[in-house]
């Protein structure tokens, strides 16, 4: 159905990847992995005729119904409904043209309109609009609210939901996941599960991908490489591949042994909980998935914190929020060294609102914060990336770091 | 320093350039780089894994794994949730209580409460409705079948028309006058209009009959 042959694509003088073959056939469930800027999304642009190949041959049958996300959402001020159900052309064609015969009187022409509507499924588009956008995270409620009126983020949001909306054969998503929360990924892992057509994934996301993917393109060093199987299958294939290398192999037994001493210190620890036991299973699986990456340019740890005083911090009969929205009515939590908190929730019940709290950037309404005296925070939210001086540079601003450490030294 | 950055892929001139033109991976990369490099023995981390690839997400959670503090985590990547906490607490509803379970018992929860609602939504649209949404029901079904209904009527008169102006056309074509020598043109247009005017009524019996069978058709699928 989707035909690469030999291709090779160029960005500038930089060949993305060259001398590329593969098929893509209908109803397969295609994952695209591969570091940031290898051309991932360049595939996707080939797809949508933005681009073209350099070098080979790309074909795909015509008149192939293809949905994409859009990148920007217009300023419209129509219902965020409306908005969505504008990904399904049909639909808005024949209203559209139901209306025209309205205007001309031709009862003939409006009764065909109505029946081919009928025949779509047009009389349940609201509905199916609307669960769509429930799925995703929007209340009920909001669905009436103008599409001007929802943050940048939440219009990423209608975008893919207007994808989804779309009679598609074809379905292309770029990163779909990061403006996601749990409860929505979980819900579009199910909805993509089943859906019939053809999906083309770009994520990082692991279970995403595991769950949803039975093929998997991988680009790495100038090429593109279809795998039959999902992500941990590459991955199985990718670590067998760098064992035949000795420098690599070592590397893979010393990254296990590691991660073998990790898990016995935790298993000794580890408590019956379940998500407890289920932390025991993801390492060993960390084992597999470790000798598939030992030449990650990555390479970073935390040092030894040095002193952990106990408890690090405490909320008591905390109530957390803002002035004219209370989000947390009670709180009692106690942080002590070797905690490992996950925190799960609904969207907009509290979780960011919680770690803003813990963070001491969100003073709470009433209770209070008690925070030991060697204290010393790391916190990271999506606002950082906002705050980072964009005229200086990743050196500069470790540099920063050290200056105020000596400063308050010195204090 | 240099080395402490290249452990993050911030490599050769990369680390002296400004910002700026960095993608969101890159930026979140050096946040997360000043993050590791002021030591901290509490970690509040919202969302760390947006905009980075698996790679770095690999990497972050091998150094969580390690990490003696304590951390505190929301994230939608349940690979990291799973590899690097071993609790969980559920924020909902206003409080903060402890979560009893896995990812899996939390999803099977989410999955639970989405069949009650799709229940309680379902129940208002469904059989047991009062009189008066009963009233509204008819009416919505009377407005969707109207166009149709009103198809038919609109066909059947056009039919009408056409006879009436078929039998107009027929008494005056009766006449024996009009084939005399001088009323030649007279009956030339006659004869033209008849013809027009039996295409038409062919035409509009065709549409009715169309409009009709429509209606019907959409009588029985609400019935089936």
């Amino acid at each position: 159905m989707l035909n690469f042959r030999n291709i090779a694509l160029r960005r500038g003088a930089r060949v993305l990847f060259a001398n590329s073959s593969f098929t893509i056939h209908k109803g397969e469930k295609v994952g695209f992995t591969g570091a940031n800027g290898v051309g991932k999304s360049s595939f996707f642009a080939l797809i949508r005729d933005e681009l073209h190949v350099d070098e080979g041959e790309f074909s795909m049958p015509p008149n192939l119904s293809l949905a994409h996300v859009m990148q920007e959402t217009p300023a419209v001020n129509c219902s965020a409904l409306d908005y969505v159900l504008d990904g399904d052309r049909e639909l808005r064609d024949w209203q559209q043209r139901a209306q025209q015969a309205e205007l001309a009187n031709d009862g003939v022409k409006l009764a065909n309109c109505h029946a081919h509507l009928d025949l779509i499924g047009g009389y349940s588009a609201d509905a199916k609009a609307a669960r769509l956008m429930h799925g995703l995270g929007f209340t009920a409620g909001q669905e009436q609210r103008p599409v001007t009126s929802f943050s940048g983020g939440w219009r990423m949001r209608l975008n893919l939901a207007q994808a989804l909306m779309c009679r598609s054969d074809l379905l292309l998503l770029d990163e779909p996941t990061n403006h996601l929360d749990l409860d929505a990924v979980i819900w579009l892992q199910d909805w993509l599960c089943k859906y019939p057509g053809t999906l083309l994934l770009i994520s990082h996301d692991r279970d995403f991908l595991d769950t949803i993917t039975d093929h998997i393109v991988h680009i790495e060093q100038g090429k593109a490489e279809l795998y039959t199987g999902n992500y941990s299958a590459f991955e199985r294939m990718r670590a067998e591949k760098l064992a035949q290398q000795q420098a690599a192999f070592q590397k893979q037994q010393r990254e296990v042994a590691h991660i073998q001493s990790f898990i016995n210190r935790f298993k000794a620890q580890a408590t019956k909980a379940r998500q407890a036991q289920s932390r025991i299973k993801a390492l060993e699986r960390m084992e597999l998935i470790a000798a598939a990456h030992v030449d990650s340019p990555f390479n970073f740890a935390f040092k030894n914190p040095g002193r952990l005083p106990n408890p690090l911090l405490r909320l008591e009969h905390a109530q957390l929020g803002y002035t004219d929205q209370l989000i947390i009515k009670q709180a009692n939590l106690s942080i002590v060294p070797g905690d490992r908190i996950g925190l799960l929730g609904p969207n907009g019940a509290g979780k960011s609102t919680l770690i803003k709290a813990l963070a001491g950037t969100l003073p709470p309404i009433k209770g209070v914060l008690q925070t030991a005296e060697a204290l010393k925070i790391g916190y990271f939210a999506q606002h950082q990336l906002e705050q980072l001086r964009m005229d200086e540079s990743p050196l500069w601003h470790l540099q920063q770091l050290d200056k105020q450490a000596t400063e308050k030294r010195l204090a | 320093m240099r080395n402490f950055l290249g452990g993050f892929d911030f490599q050769g001139d990369k680390v002296l350039e400004a910002v700026e033109p960095f993608s969101g991976g890159e930026k979140a990369r050096l946040v997360l780089a000043l993050l590791v490099y002021q030591n901290p023995n509490l970690l509040l981390l919202d969302e760390p894994t947006n905009h980075l690839d698996l790679e770095m997400r690999h990497a972050l959670s091998l150094a969580l794994q390690d990490y003696q503090g304590a951390i505190v985590v929301v994230s939608h990547d349940r690979h990291l949730l799973r590899s690097v906490t071993d609790k969980f607490l559920l924020v909902s509803n206003g409080c903060v209580q402890h979560f009893d379970g896995d990812l899996d018992d939390y999803k099977n929860r989410l999955n639970e409460q989405k069949k009650t609602d799709d229940k309680t939504e379902s129940v208002s649209t469904t059989p047991n409705v009062s009189r008066k949404d009963q009233r509204k029901l008819d009416a919505e079904r009377r407005q969707k079948l109207k166009p149709y209904y009103d198809a038919v009527k609109k066909a059947e008169q056009a039919v009408e028309e056409c006879h009436r102006e078929q039998k107009q056309l027929e008494e005056q074509l009766a006449d024996p006058n009009l084939y005399s020598d001088n009323e030649k043109n007279t009956l030339k247009a006659l004869l033209e209009r008849k013809t027009n005017v039996d295409k038409a009524l062919n035409e509009a019996e065709t549409a009715w009959l169309d409009a009709e069978q429509l209606l019907s058709e959409i009588l029985e699928n609400e019935a089936g």
